[in-house]
């Protein structure tokens, strides 16, 4: 029995092993050309597959150089040495990055060449753990001469335990030095100090105290400067890194000239310039494996935290910032309103006020978007932000009254300043873009007449061709009352064209001016078709003759036949479709006239063929036209004016 | 084609001119005689019905008056004319009839003690040319006549003549460039009348007509004309004395077509 059990044992952890007798993989090396962001080189590495994803595990390098273009011109080669443990760069990695060019002095020694080289080199070696620094780090940038390091641009000496900053570092380049410490959670703390090469004392010192920067001292020739930064924090506090957001922080804390001193100062330009340093190894780890490569100096700051209703409002007044800045580019840029600008003088005082607008309130609430953007309202304090945007504080506001932004009993002194901030940028919008109204309606004004000069010209040249038309009826020789027709068409066109003038408003005046030009338009061909009437009329004469033999004279006669249905067409009709002309045919009826006209010369033609003999009775004396058009089976129309 | 005409007519013609030598070789009158001239009113219809495509039926009916003593022209009733005759379209420009005639005969001598009405009957059939020039169209006629006739008096017999007729004839439109309807027209119509048979001796020339007209194409179915004819002739009896008559005419031309619209369109062009 104990026998058997000892199997089943042994079976169950052989079966417990499966999985990872499955996931036991090979490692696999790679050896190859390999393309990483801006490098290109040859590369060795081992990894795993898992699944589909390629997991780096062991050695690594990735390296280029070319002796050829070395030789010829210049060099731009590199060499990245170090390892993977499960994805992440763990132990000594070392990076180099090399622009060469082949010196004057070579030599042969022994059997080989000696090629020395000329360039600079940047080279950053230390420890990884995990993908995070661990141990001393540095990073040099070196200028080469004959294949020796001649001068240290930049030297950078951090110690990490596990990605946080210890005990004391330093930061170098030509001309200064700046030297530091951390406590061992990586909080900037004591003094940091710069010294230059020049100067005997430190140029500028920042005074940390567990993280808090109380005071920034900057010495110069004229004399020395203390700037206090955080100095008695007593509100809630927040760890940020050292880094561009810390710099925002301290641009809305201190005046324009001390910002501006920090901001070109010496640490912020070592700190920013080794920031850009581990930023690109950073880049390389990270698109190998997973890694997070950076000084991540600490520091603190103030932390004021807002209420839902505030961050609302802060939204709010973003979306109302952004919207007004881009009626206020629009409006600034408009080509058309810049042409216009120079003879109108409203829309240059327009145009002034929104470059005001723009000025005043809008490159502020910029710097409120920005704020958001950086993430940096939590750390300011509420109270300084109207001061800091408008010089003159919540007074100053007032004065927007001037643009017609009143914010008379919309603000209260004590309210919250993100409300305020809210209804300045709330009605600076409303503002703007009711001066865009103001302004689109001139242009539009201006496009509207220029499309009235244009109706007009078209509604000219159609009563022109009636004219013509009359013109041509009489060189034609057409009876007269066609083209007395003609000339009352013409007439009635006039009187439209009158009425037209007579119009101020512009709208109603386009309005009626587009309608005109359709019904000229459909006067002239109502025009073509009493020109051909009498065509038409003979036509159908014709239609309706027929041959009979006269046996006494000896000739074939013409005889019409279904007279009644001629003499109602020449008789009652054409006598009446020129008198809803001569009445003065409404341009709605234009259409209607022409589909009459057309349809009763067809319905004739049909007619002579058919058998008509009832509707003949029927027409006999028949004399109301549309009794007779009712007949001839043509839709009546009638004029309405 | 006129050409042709032109030569017929001359032989016509001469034939005429040879008849009256003849006959004044045979009689020897110093001189002839006309006798005064006698007026008529001659009221003529003409109806031309068409019963087929080439077939036409001929229908005249005219009533002759002429004058009595106190009555110029209408003063009594002379001959009642009953013409009728199948006619067939060879074509545009000609045709031949061929039918009868019934003519009622008045005695219009008032002396007359004889019977007042006799009949006369014809046989006769007729050739028919015509030829438009311009706007004009003339007309040639050629007219037999086989006629039986007879004299007021109680059993007077029968005689037989045979009737050489030959018209010329023109219509000119007035008012238009053809013949249409409303169209007025003139027309000018020469007719000589010969005649043979026993009973004629030397009197071969019954008639000549010169007849000038005027009419009015109501429509192509129906014309109406007036005219003033003239006409001299020599008697049976004496071949020296000539009767002249002067006789106003109105004429009543007629052409109904009674076919269906179906039949009647093809024909009016005929083969032109």
């Amino acid at each position: 029995m104990k026998y058997k059990d000892l199997i089943t044992t042994y079976c169950v952890g052989m079966l417990l092993w499966l999985p990872w007798i499955f996931h036991a993989q090979d490692v696999r090396t790679f050896k190859g050309e390999l393309e990483l962001q801006k490098y290109k080189g040859e590369a060795s590495y081992s990894y795993l597959l898992k699944d589909t994803d390629t997991i780096l595990n062991g050695p690594f390098t990735f390296n280029r150089s070319n002796l050829k273009a070395l030789l010829e011109k210049e060099d731009v080669s590199f060499s990245i040495q170090g390892q993977f443990t499960n994805n992440y760069p763990e132990g000594n990695w070392s990076f180099r990055f090399n622009e060469f060019q082949s010196s004057d002095n070579n030599a042969v020694e022994d059997y080989r060449y000696v090629v020395n080289v000329d360039g600079n080199q940047r080279v950053a070696s230390g420890n990884l753990l995990q993908g995070r620094p661990d141990g001393t780090w540095t990073i040099k940038v070196q200028q080469i001469k004959d294949s020796e390091v001649r001068q240290v641009d930049f030297n950078s000496v951090i110690t990490f335990e596990k990605g946080v900053p210890q005990q004391s570092f330093r930061i170098e380049d030509q001309q200064q030095e700046l030297v530091g410490r951390f406590l061992r959670n990586g909080l900037a703390h004591d003094k940091w100090t710069l010294f230059s090469d020049r100067e005997l004392d430190e140029i500028e010192s920042w005074y940390f105290d567990e993280g808090v920067l109380q005071t920034i001292e900057a010495n110069s020739r004229n004399g020395s400067r203390s700037i206090p930064v955080f100095k008695d924090l007593n509100t809630r506090t927040e760890v940020i890194s050292l880094g561009e957001k810390y710099m925002k922080i301290l641009e809305f804390l201190l005046s324009d000239s001390d910002a501006r001193k920090v901001r070109e100062g010496g640490i912020t330009y070592l700190l920013t310039t080794n920031e850009g340093h581990y930023q690109n190894i950073d880049d390389i780890l990270s698109a190998l494996g997973s890694s997070s490569f950076s000084p991540e100096f600490k520091v603190v700051v103030p932390f004021y935290p807002l209420a839902s209703n505030e961050k609302e409002a802060i939204d709010t007044t973003v979306a109302y910032y952004q919207k007004s800045r881009s009626i206020s580019d629009f409006l600034l840029n408009d080509s058309q309103l810049n042409i216009r600008k120079l003879s109108d003088q409203d829309v240059r005082s327009l145009e002034d006020e929104v470059a005001a607008i723009t000025e005043n309130i809008l490159q502020p609430l910029q710097r409120v978007d920005e704020y958001h953007k950086d993430d940096i309202l939590t750390h300011i304090e509420k109270d300084k932000i109207i001061a800091n945007l408008w010089e003159n504080g919540i007074s100053q506001l007032q004065d927007f009254e001037k643009y017609k932004i009143s914010l008379k009993g919309k603000i209260n002194p004590e309210d919250n300043v993100f409300k305020v901030l809210k209804i300045i940028s709330e009605q600076t919008f409303y503002r703007l873009e009711e001066i865009q109204a103001t302004l689109q309606s001139k242009i539009d004004k201006q496009v509207k007449q220029q499309e009235a000069i244009a109706l007009e010209k078209e509604m000219v040249t159609r009563h022109n061709y009636l004219e013509e038309l009359g013109e041509r009826g009489r060189a034609d020789s057409i009876p007269t009352l066609f083209f007395e027709a003609i000339d009352q068409l013409k007439n009635t066109a006039e009187d439209k064209l009158k009425a037209y003038s007579e119009i101020e408003n512009l709208e109603k005046k386009l309005e009626f001016g587009r309608t005109l030009v359709h019904c000229f338009e459909d006067y002239g061909k109502i025009g073509e078709r009493v020109l051909k009437l009498p065509e038409q009329q003979k036509e159908i004469h014709e239609k309706y003759m027929d041959a009979v033999w006269n046996p006494f004279i000896a000739t074939l006669m013409d005889e019409m036949v279904k007279k009644r249905i001629v003499s109602a067409y020449d008789d009652v009709l054409i006598p009446y479709f020129l008198e809803e002309i001569n009445d003065g045919l409404a341009c709605e009826e234009a259409k209607s006239w022409m589909n009459m006209v057309d349809l009763t010369y067809k319905q004739l033609l049909i007619l002579r063929d058919e058998d008509t003999r009832k509707m003949e009775r029927k027409l006999k004396k028949e004399k109301d036209p549309i009794v007779v058009l009712q007949r001839f089976k043509v839709p009546v129309v009638t004029n309405q004016d | 084609m006129i050409k042709k005409y032109c030569t017929y007519l001359f032989f016509v013609v001469i034939c005429f001119f040879v008849s009256v030598e003849v006959v004044a070789q045979e009689e020897q009158p110093t001189e002839s005689k006309f006798k005064e001239p006698v007026t008529k009113l001659w009221i003529n219809t003409y109806g031309n019905i068409r019963i087929s495509k080439r077939l036409f039926w001929v229908a005249q009916t005219h009533f002759r008056f002429e004058e009595t003593e106190s009555t110029p022209f209408a003063g009594q009733v002379g001959q009642v004319y009953n013409r009728h005759a199948i006619g067939y379209i060879y074509s545009k420009y000609f045709n031949v009839s061929l039918g009868g005639v019934l003519r009622l005969n008045f005695n219009t001598d008032p002396e007359s003690v004889d019977r007042n009405l006799v009949p006369e009957w014809r046989i006769w059939h007729q050739y028919m040319f015509a030829m438009p020039l311009s706007s004009m169209m003339f007309y040639h006629r050629i007219r037999i006549e086989h006629r039986w006739t007879q004299g007021f008096e109680e059993n007077s017999e029968y005689i037989f003549r045979n009737r050489w007729r030959y018209m010329f004839k023109a219509k000119i439109p007035i008012n238009s460039d053809k013949f249409k309807p409303k169209t007025f027209y003139v027309s000018p119509e020469a007719e000589l009348i010969m005649q043979s048979g026993k009973a004629v001796i030397g009197s071969p020339m019954e008639d000549l007509r010169l007849h000038a007209s005027f009419g009015y194409i109501l429509n192509p179915r129906m014309t109406v004309a007036t005219g003033i004819m003239y006409s001299q002739g020599q008697t049976l009896s004496d071949a020296s004395v000539f009767k002249q008559n002067w006789t106003l005419r109105f004429h009543l031309y007629f052409s109904p077509d009674f076919r269906k619209v179906k039949n009647k369109l093809p024909a009016i062009h005929l083969d032109d």
